[in-house]
């Protein structure tokens, strides 16, 4: 479905577009039987000592990932 | 609060709504049992800062639910913040953002409650089928987990579609990455 389908948001008919976006992939996440030990450690993801999460620091970090990325792409390319 | 601020963040709050509501509808048959998902609150807030004194917590965690969502919501009002109970406990929080281009969706936070609880195991899922379809709902094109912490996790993770990067420079942490 393209932007020019896209339902307009808060109405039933968006959450069922999102629904039918999402459903699949989110079918095959919980089918899925999870390794031995699993989310053991609760804190799954996240900055660890020391690291920040300042909007300076994630505005710099989003450009850099977008250029790494691009560079990673590039080398998927040659 | 400025007016702008404030109409952006209204407008993301039906975004927020329709993300969480549409995720309780992706989640298994089972889950949707005895799964609820909500935004992080005062009261999310008070009953995490509790697990940042629990002594299962790493002690490398750097962030808090108690002190930092707060700020971050206000910052960012385009974020998502997701609370997941079941049966009366809170189970699992995580917090993201669109990236500074609004293309991209990051999911910045993702903790399971150290306390014993029936979601352990299904808190990361439930977050990224919620973060997925907020992703959707906003016309990203993909979402970022960042600084995950856990090798078993992440190879998980890639068998759904989700590609590793390592980051080597510090402005570029690891991620894990999935197109939209």
């Amino acid at each position: 479905m393209n932007e020019e389908t896209r339902p307009e948001p808060g109405t039933p008919e968006f959450r069922e577009w999102l629904l039918e976006k999402v459903k699949p992939f989110a079918d095959q996440l919980f089918n899925a039987e999870k390794p031995e030990g699993f989310e053991e450690d609760g804190y799954i993801a996240g900055p660890t000592k020391g690291e920040k999460l300042t909007p300076e620091k994630s505005v710099a970090e989003d450009v850099a990932i977008d250029k790494a990325h691009k560079r990673a792409h590039l080398k998927v390319e040659k | 609060m400025r007016e702008s601020h404030r109409a952006v963040t209204n407008s993301y709050d039906q975004f927020r709504e329709d993300a969480r509501a549409v995720a309780m509808q992706a989640l298994s048959p089972q889950l949707q049992e005895h799964v609820s998902l909500k935004g992080i609150d005062a009261q999310e807030r008070a009953i995490a800062g509790t697990w940042e004194m629990h002594s299962n917590r790493s002690p490398d965690a750097e962030w808090s639910w108690e002190e930092g969502v707060s700020g971050y919501k206000f910052r960012h009002p385009k974020q998502f913040d997701l609370a997941i109970w079941s049966t009366g406990q809170l189970c699992g929080l995580s917090i993201g953002k669109p990236t500074f281009s609004g293309d991209k969706m990051r999911l910045d936070v993702i903790e399971r409650s150290p306390l014993h609880n029936l979601l352990k195991g299904e808190v990361t899922s439930i977050s990224i089928t919620a973060f997925l379809t907020y992703a959707e709902s906003i016309g990203a094109n993909q979402l970022r987990i960042m600084r995950p912490l856990n090798e078993d996790l992440v190879r998980f993770y890639q068998g759904f579609g989700f590609t590793l990067y390592r980051g080597k420079a510090s402005n570029v942490p690891t991620h894990l990455w999935l197109n939209l």
